[in-house]
């Protein structure tokens, strides 16, 4: 039984190098692939069109501080349009609560105007 | 013309020696690649990079190297660096889980063989082998490739590699030994 089990192992070694042989070997076989005839016109088309496209412009340093000061002048624009949508909404408030406290007859002191924007 | 009259001619923009370079080296630019790749389209769209490149820096070329030495230092270097790509993304996709794990994949690998069943048992060892050769370190890969697709000597090896021959000659030795234990291990899972 053990000699039976140790001569499968052995087999089983001895076809393992046979493959290993024989996939090294493998490249002896390999035939070269040396590319189209037309390979030359291909790049000569993707050179100019690269031309064509002119990618300078796209990195140049005039093009990324264009882009960086379009992108500073964005957030600029909204944190000036938020502050002055806040300061007339705060001022709306104002006059509405004086509005309110006319029509009633009580007089507010400035503490209810600052609790009131706190609010 | 010589080399230099070709470089000099190149260096003044000159589209006659531009085709020249790609119609003498052409060949062995894409033999390298598809050597790297086992893939012809890949190859040839990698051999394209390489002349565009060769093209675009041909001004700042020293010449402290041969022409074909620089060549097949770019198409080297493109090639490794579209496996890395294909690497990474292979990661992405197991890791978003849409790759499909075919690793016994048929390679279009060209065959000088006639019969149809020689050529599909060629075609399956070298696709084994390939998947061998691509789990080696960058080193390793780069000269036993150069060495049996590109069939280049140890000396012309060390020059593209800018090392020593004693040092292409030990990777070349470690790419070996390596082999034999992937494919080991290759065939005892796939149990022969």
């Amino acid at each position: 039984m053990i000699v039976e089990k140790k001569s499968k192992t052995m087999k089983k070694r001895l076809n393992i190098e046979e493959e290993i042989n024989k996939t090294l070997e493998s490249v002896k076989h390999y035939e070269r692939f040396e590319g189209s005839p037309f390979l030359h016109t291909r790049i000569e088309a993707k050179i100019k069109s690269g031309m064509d496209e002119n990618p300078g412009f796209k990195g140049s340093f005039v093009f990324r501080n264009l882009r960086i000061a379009g992108f500073v002048l964005i957030i600029a624009i909204n944190i000036i349009t938020l502050y002055v949508s806040f300061e007339s909404t705060s001022t709306t408030r104002d006059s509405e609560l004086l509005s309110i406290a006319e029509e009633y007859e009580i007089y507010l002191t400035e503490t209810d105007f600052t609790n009131q924007n706190e609010e | 013309m010589t080399e230099q009259e070709l470089i000099k001619e190149l260096q003044n923009g000159s589209n006659k020696a531009f085709r020249d370079l790609i119609e003498n080296h052409q060949g062995n630019v894409v033999n390298t690649c598809y050597g790297f790749l086992m893939n012809r389209e890949e190859a040839e769209d990698v051999a394209q990079e390489v002349f565009i490149e060769v093209y675009r820096s041909i001004g700042s070329f020293k010449q402290d190297s041969s022409l074909s030495t620089w060549l097949y230092r770019i198409s080297t270097n493109k090639s490794i660096d579209l496996i890395r790509k294909r690497k990474r993304k292979k990661r992405i996709q197991n890791l978003v889980g849409f790759y499909d794990k075919d690793e016994n994949q048929m390679i279009d690998l060209p065959s000088n063989s006639q019969d149809p069943e020689e050529i599909m048992e060629q075609k399956e060892r070298l696709a084994i082998l390939h998947q061998a050769i691509e789990q080696l370190p960058s080193n390793q890969k780069i000269a036993f490739t150069l060495s049996k697709f590109e069939s280049l000597s140890g000396n012309e090896i060390a020059e593209i590699m800018e090392t020593s021959l004693s040092s292409v000659e030990a990777l070349l030795h470690r790419a070996r030994k390596n082999l034999r234990e992937l494919l080991h291990n290759y065939y005892y899972k796939s149990d022969v």
